[in-house]
């Protein structure tokens, strides 16, 4: 067999036959290699993928302020020998969720300066009684781009609601406007506009 | 014939590179024989469990981690919120495998992807070989010995929620994905080299 690859080999003498033989012999190489190569990585290689799904339960946070029928109807605040009482309520539950979280919040109550009104906050407490506490201790007046003026209700402090008991805070807001203004039509057609304010954040 | 002569030894010394090249590489693998004479070589077995889950199916499948010890103050027990950290615990059991096996967790977390809420602190095996491979890629080995010593590997994702400052939608749905990405391969290992990712 050498002797028949001897005999061909010397009688290739031409350059085209030569250059021919030479690329078939890469060509076979070429194939082997690859035939193993591809071999090695189809059948050696063991191989499995999962996607890792952490349970997380977030915790709930949750402010409700909808467990009283708060509603204030600026057009009847007219000149009164009586105060408007409202109430409103403030909690960490509801009827089928109660907070995971231990919560702090603000009340603020913001007003315009159209009408001579003042204004006073209780909390958790009847606001008649003698000992009543008025959580508006003070006021500040602020102007808008605009140019509007208001008045700012801002109670010292924070209140806090834990999630380890269900807490409600009941507040009253009563608002004053003297019988002596009846008779000023200076306030006949204004309004005022009373914006009360409930800021929570998680405790850290 | 000097020209003929180069050819020839060209293609010959061609063709044995190519032949020792391809038996060079080694294996990673057990075989048994019968004593009786005739060999016969028994496939080395595939068998991993990730948390309990067998994983060594050619589909992806999804797999739990509840075991979660989460640290917060202000906050109801194995809850999470704002200000939590935690650690996910994976654990790689290779039963009978009969192969050195490579695992590589990629965890996509909130600095990789800003929209996912939860950032990774740390990660570790028990057997200390943990090598971080990637930008967000950890690749650990489990050897025969480790294998043979029926040693589970636990691996500790610590974790956290940080605070931003920015407000969060409670009532926004959030299924596991949105908090972190955790995808686990493992494959066949055969002594490639593990090289440790450097940084830009």
């Amino acid at each position: 067999m050498i002797k028949t690859w001897k005999e061909k080999l010397s009688n290739i003498k031409f350059y085209e036959e030569k250059k021919r033989f030479l690329l078939f012999s890469c060509f076979i190489l070429l194939c082997l290699y690859l035939a193993f190569k591809l071999f090695g990585m189809a059948y050696a290689s063991y191989e499995s993928s999962a996607s890792l799904k952490a349970n997380i339960d977030r915790a709930i946070y949750l402010v409700d302020n909808t467990g009283m029928n708060f509603n204030i109807n600026p057009d009847q605040i007219v000149p009164s020998v009586d105060p408007y009482v409202y109430k409103f309520s403030v909690s960490n539950f509801n009827d089928s969720l109660v907070s995971d979280i231990d919560i702090e919040y603000t009340i603020d109550v913001t007003t315009t300066t159209n009408l001579p009104l003042t204004f006073a906050l209780y909390r958790n407490e009847n606001w008649d009684d003698d000992s009543a506490t008025n959580l508006f201790t003070t006021h500040k007046s602020v102007q808008d781009s605009d140019g509007a003026w208001y008045n700012v209700y801002e109670p010292e402090g924070k209140y806090l609601m834990e999630y380890s008991e269900k807490i409600t805070d009941i507040y009253t807001l009563v608002i004053y406007f003297p019988k002596v203004y009846a008779s000023n039509t200076d306030y006949a057609n204004a309004i005022e506009n009373i914006k009360v304010e409930i800021k929570s954040k998680q405790v850290m | 014939m000097k020209k003929k002569i180069i050819n020839i030894l060209s293609i010959v010394i061609l063709v044995v590179v190519c032949i020792i090249y391809l038996y060079s590489k080694g294996t990673y693998t057990i075989y048994e024989s019968n004593v009786d004479g005739s060999i016969k070589p028994e496939i080395a077995k595939w068998e991993i469990k990730v948390n309990d889950v067998l994983v060594t199916s050619s589909e992806v499948l999804d797999v739990d981690i509840s075991n979660i010890e989460w640290v917060v103050d202000h906050v109801r027990e194995n809850k999470v919120a704002p200000g939590s950290s935690g650690v996910l615990n994976v654990n790689i059991d290779p039963l009978d495998t009969g192969v050195a096996i490579r695992y590589d967790i990629e965890i996509i977390d909130k600095s990789v992807e800003p929209q996912k809420v939860l950032t990774l602190d740390f990660i570790s095996d028990s057997l200390g070989k943990l090598v971080r491979t990637g930008e967000n890629t950890y690749t650990g080995i489990i050897s025969l010995n480790d294998i043979s010593s029926g040693n589970i590997v636990n691996v500790a994702i610590g974790v956290s929620w940080v605070d931003d400052g920015m407000d969060i939608d409670y009532d926004q749905v959030m299924i596991e994905d949105d908090y972190l990405t955790i995808n686990f391969k493992a494959s066949q290992y055969n002594g490639d080299e593990i090289i440790s990712y450097t940084g830009d």
